[in-house]
């Protein structure tokens, strides 16, 4: 009886602190909100794309700096582990390859992003230029500079990858797999022992969950764009999209394991 | 419930490494460094190879311990 008390008061804290949090985001957001219409006149997606067009350069070349920083750091010091490796003291090699890990996440952030900043300034660099008559020729010229910045990012973040594969097969000599190859993730999983494996499938199905909580925020600010800001229906056609592809792919695919056990069973 | 092991010991006295020892019995130093630490339980096809290459029986080198605390 103690216990289930301890875990009512353990529900309705969480409740209420939900609440709360709620209430105050939704505070923060009207506010915000109301300050950026006053802030210029009125016209609340105006001043945002004013404020996005400020920023987005900015965080572009700090996250480039700070992702790019962070990865070769990572990487030295791991190489420089490795190389230093007397062939007897296994705790180094863990904890190298733990910070090879760390070079790959924050490479990965940069992949990621690079996309999304692709679009974005994109999308500032039409928007940035208000004269109609020199659209066509400062337009390519922006384009072409986002276009540049894109594919340079693009072979650091592939130089970055490829130093971590070759490393980590030098950790690891039964790895297989070239990144230049399209069956690289088949033929590295295939690389992997058991435990490696359900390492890997662990760590998707958290991603699945993750992913899935993203989609239902995500859907709630589309429609709110799209009822209050008239950001039109695309946003919600993008989450769905991918929503129920991840869906799908995730159903079909818990179907599969399930019959290949049941037909292994069957044989045995 | 945890499962202890004492594949370290079968190990040094075999004089192999992590990376050796993987290699013998079919899995990686990674995987063979997180038995050790007792962070993975292998499957039974693995510790059976284990025990192979070890010249040990399974229940030799993996011990299955019942958390006594859980039954008071």
């Amino acid at each position: 009886m103690k216990n289930k008390k301890k875990t009512n008061k353990q529900i309705y804290t969480t409740f209420v602190l939900m609440i709360v949090i709620g209430c105050f985001v939704g505070f923060i957001l009207g506010f915000g909100g109301a300050f950026i219409s006053d802030m210029y006149g009125g016209d609340i997606v105006g001043g945002l794309h004013q404020i996005f067009k400020s920023v987005i350069p900015v965080i572009y070349v700090l996250l480039m700096v700070v992702c790019y920083g962070y990865s070769f750091y990572q990487y030295f010091k791991a190489k420089r582990m490795v190389e230093n490796w007397d062939g007897m003291d296994e705790e180094m090699l863990d904890r190298a390859e733990d910070i090879l890990g760390l070079s790959m996440i924050s490479n990965n952030i940069m992949q990621v992003s690079n996309f999304f900043f692709f679009s974005a300034m994109t999308y500032i660099s039409e928007i940035a230029i208000p004269n109609i008559e020199h659209i066509a020729k400062n337009r390519i010229t922006m384009l072409a500079v986002v276009v540049g910045i894109f594919i340079l990012n693009m072979v650091i973040i592939t130089v970055i990858q490829k130093l971590t594969i070759d490393l980590t097969k030098k950790i690891n000599p039964e790895k297989n797999g070239n990144i230049f190859d399209k069956d690289f993730t088949k033929d590295w999983l295939a690389s992997c022992d058991e435990a490696q494996k359900l390492m890997i499938y662990e760590a998707g199905y958290k991603a699945f969950q993750a992913t899935q909580m993203t989609c239902i925020v995500m859907w709630i600010l589309a429609l709110i764009g799209m009822l209050l800001f008239d950001i039109g229906i695309m946003p919600s056609v993008c989450v769905f999209v991918i929503w129920l592809t991840m869906t799908i792919s995730y159903s079909i695919a818990c179907r599969n394991v399930e019959k290949r056990k049941s037909h292994t069973n069957e044989i045995g | 419930m945890p499962l202890h092991n004492h594949l370290k010991e079968y190990r040094a006295k075999l004089g192999v490494n992590q990376q050796e020892m993987g290699r013998l019995v079919g899995a990686s130093r990674q995987t063979i460094s997180q038995i050790e630490r007792g962070d993975y339980s292998p499957s039974v096809m693995l510790a059976l190879k284990i025990a192979k290459v070890c010249h040990a029986t399974v229940e030799d080198i993996f011990v299955y311990e019942e958390d006594v605390t859980d039954e008071k």
